[in-house]
């Protein structure tokens, strides 16, 4: 006897049911025995729309409709790849057989909806080159296939954009780097589609580059610099302001403009962003409309946190004036909130625990971004770097940074092996163009204070020549070079390893280069050498070449300036006077000394015996610290 | 007796050497702050509602005698396999009482959850395999 079945409409309903109750549990869970009860819900969700799917006579739409459902929840919540895709290639079989042709828009737009969980959702989910090698082949397709489309191109249009953007993003994930550019270019250039679109795009576009390092084109910079608030709406616009901020703070430029800009901003449009929604919609074309999650920015409480965060960072350097030290202020602030985020994660719901999952995992990143900030702050505040080790930082790259420049700071002896600490992170394939450039500097100098003792002298020459190529092929090639305080530093440091009065053994050296290095160098000096008595700490560094005031890089470019520039011997003295100041509030007793060795020399050439008396001692002082420090090998503090 | 202090150390008497026990500490990195902003992108479609009527008939009438609710259960596909969170831990922290996750559940959808004998192991909820895929902001 056959029995009554399930209809249709409780088995879909059921499942429903099934899915939206455990995403609404999702935060109670405490324990492994609740969550097998929550995939144990997630389990049966699945296991209705499978029922469907074998046991009743569907429409194409109906099994369109279902199928959907079913390959979201397995992506979702799922390791189960290989079995949403064999239910993604059934329906794509049958949407294709379906009137032998697409006639029928509703069928296209059908297909393409799978074509797009088929190239993009899933590769993304699955996170391996194969895949999405597989996928960038298969979306090449769809692109053309799209593209040669004769009919009505206003529907085949909307998908076309879609899919390019989709072959970008397998690109990016594949390491095309080129190629994701130029087609970023095609599709910012020819601008199709709605404004909204337009401007996803060119912000897409921007933050690529960001991300990469490279130096962002004209006219994209203007093409971000034209959205506007009217136009593309609060949550667009938020990001744009982001991406802005994040350029300056990149080229260590002034920021003070940016935070104008935000405070406008969020005095404007407060109701619009604190709808606490982390999506927009974006029309794409007739019909066709993209959903976009970033709660990066989208979330006005997100955009506040990681806005202190930026600020942050753009004032460590200055973290020791009593007026710009923002970033003590501000990063346990941003720590704080963070893990206030994070506890409450789940009351944003209801969501899947996938969700929960990834966006903790993003607080992290934001918790590790303080943290490392905040070990900084201790380098440039007491000369040194507490714990490193046990830290879980973001990057194995800033993690092995910190260490070493940790052991290098104090040691006397140990040269060469933290040269070759430094030579594991220029040598690592993944390392960042930042810390490489770190790397490669520091140990340069290493390598040419070597010299003055060594032995030998031709292999150390090699060593550094090597290094001073990769210096400055790294400084022309990325970002870095718009940053004048790395052009800077580069430049300072080629000039004390090739003048006698910088160093013991000064590297050998030909005419241009050296009067290049020096024209280079002057515009520096000439924009930020100090100015009177007194260092100001003034906000605004703004302008070409102006540095931001950090007082390493003050002190190496007033004293290279004021030995290689000055002639009076006034100016000369003063100048190693606020120097000789600010070296005592670094905390590097040995650059301290050093220092204080010219400054000394200084005021006895200018017979101010009283100074004479108070620097002598301060350096007696020094020099019996640094005896000590030396014979327990503890880091001099 | 010395000119100046320190002459008769090994300590460094230039700009250079000194540099080389300090480290630069103003070149502050920056790199991976851009990525921090545009990492937790999702895209995704909205789907046109011509499809959406299907599934959304009302449960009140639906009678539940004398239907086989286990019949779900039959269906014999491939062992589904969970994503086990990464970050998201549940510290096993139970103080108060621990609530069941199937409380609110409709009548039938309980008795279906009953009948069907769902079960989820431990194993069956695992983390998905590191890929040495990274995505890095390294070009």
């Amino acid at each position: 006897m056959a029995l009554p079945e399930l209809s249709f409409e409780v088995l879909g309903q059921l499942s429903k049911e099934y899915l939206d109750h455990a995403h609404r549990v999702a935060g109670d869970i405490k324990d492994e025995d609740q969550l097998k009860d929550y995939f144990k819900l997630v389990s049966m969700s699945v296991q209705c729309l499978q029922y469907l799917k074998t046991n009743y006579p569907l429409s194409i739409a109906q099994d369109a409709e279902i199928t959907y459902q079913l390959v979201e929840v397995l992506l979702e919540e799922t390791l189960n790849f290989d079995l949403a895709e064999a239910y993604l290639s059934s329906i794509r079989e049958r949407l294709q057989n379906h009137h032998g042709s697409y006639s029928n828009w509703s069928v296209l737009h059908e297909k393409m909806k799978f074509e797009f969980l088929t190239l993009y959702v899933l590769p993304m989910k699955r996170d391996d080159k194969f895949h999405y090698r597989i996928a960038l082949k298969n979306c090449d397709e769809v692109v053309h296939f799209l593209a040669e489309w004769k009919y009505d191109k206003n529907v085949t249009g909307s998908w076309l954009l879609i899919f390019q953007y989709v072959n970008i993003r397998l690109n990016i994930k594949l390491n095309n780097v080129k190629r994701a550019l130029s087609q970023f270019q095609e599709m910012t250039v020819v601008g199709k589609g709605s404004t909204e679109w337009k401007s996803f795009i060119i912000l897409c576009h921007v933050n690529f580059y960001l991300n990469q390092r490279l130096i962002i084109p004209s006219y994209l910079l203007k093409a971000l610099g034209s959205l506007s608030c009217d136009q593309v709406g609060a949550k667009l616009y938020g990001w744009k302001l982001m991406l802005e901020l994040i350029i300056q703070i990149y080229k260590d430029s002034d920021i003070t403009g940016n935070l104008n800009e935000f405070k406008e901003f969020f005095a404007e449009q407060k109701d619009a962003l604190k709808d606490d929604q982390d999506s927009v919609t974006l029309e794409i074309g007739p019909s066709v409309h993209m959903h976009i999650q970033l709660s990066s920015v989208f979330q006005y409480k997100h955009l506040k946190n990681v806005l202190l965060l930026l600020q942050s960072v753009s004032y460590l350097v200055n973290c020791y004036a009593k007026r710009a030290n923002f970033s003590t202020k501000f990063l346990p602030k941003v720590s704080l909130t963070t893990k206030k985020l994070i506890s409450s994660v789940t009351q944003s719901g209801p969501h899947s625990l996938s969700f929960y999952d990834s966006r903790i995992e993003w607080y992290r990143t934001i918790q590790q971004f303080s943290e490392f900030y905040q070990k900084w702050e201790g380098l440039l505040l007491t000369g040194q770097i507490k714990d490193t080790r046990g830290n879980t930082f973001l990057t194995q790259d800033y993690a092995a940074l910190l260490s070493v420049i940790s052991h290098q700071i104090g040691s006397m002896k140990d040269g060469s092996q933290i040269c070759d600490s430094y030579n594991e992170i220029i040598s690592r394939n993944r390392t960042s163009n930042e810390v490489r450039m770190v790397a490669l500097l520091n140990a340069y100098i290493i390598r040419v204070s070597l010299m003055s003792g060594s032995v030998q002298k031709q292999e150390q020459l090699i060593h550094c020549n090597s290094l001073w190529l990769q210096i400055t092929n790294t400084l022309e090639q990325t970002d870095l070079h718009l940053n004048p305080t790395w052009d800077c530093t580069v430049v300072v440091i080629w000039l004390i390893s090739h003048f006698e009065s910088f160093t013991a053994y000064p590297l050998p050296v030909s005419d241009d280069e050296r009067s290049s290095y020096i024209e280079r160098f002057k515009v520096y000096y000439e924009k930020n050498k100090f100015e009177g008595n007194e260092v100001d700490n003034d906000l605004n560094d703004s302008g070409v070449k102006k540095l931001k005031k950090s007082l390493l890089m003050q002190i190496l470019l007033n004293y290279v300036g004021g030995r290689l520039f000055e002639q009076d011997l006034t100016v000369i003295s003063q100048i190693s006077g606020i120097c000789f100041r600010l070296a005592r509030q670094q905390k590097f007793l040995i650059l301290e000394y050093v220092v204080g060795l010219w400054h000394l020399m200084n005021c006895t050439v200018a017979m101010k015996r009283k100074e004479v008396v108070l620097v002598t001692a301060t350096l007696d002082s020094i020099v019996k610290k640094l005896s000590a420090g030396e014979q327990s090998s503890e880091p001099a503090s | 007796m010395s000119k100046y202090p320190g002459e008769n150390t090994n300590l460094p008497k230039n700009i250079l050497e000194s540099l080389s026990n300090v480290g630069l500490n103003h070149l502050v990195p920056k790199d991976g702050l851009s990525a921090m902003i545009d990492s937790p992108l999702i895209a995704s479609l909205v789907r046109s509602s011509d499809l959406d009527t299907i599934t959304s008939s009302t449960m009140g009438t639906v009678q539940t005698t004398g239907i086989p609710l286990d019949t779900i259960a039959h269906i014999n596909q491939e062992k589904l396999v969970f994503k086990r969170p990464k970050a998201l831990s549940h510290n096993g922290n139970t103080e108060g009482q621990k609530k069941s996750l199937f409380d609110g559940l409709s009548s039938i959808a309980k008795s279906c959850l009953d009948l069907t004998n769902c079960e989820v192991e431990s194993e069956d909820i695992r983390s998905l395999p590191v890929e040495n895929n990274q995505s890095s902001v390294k070009r």
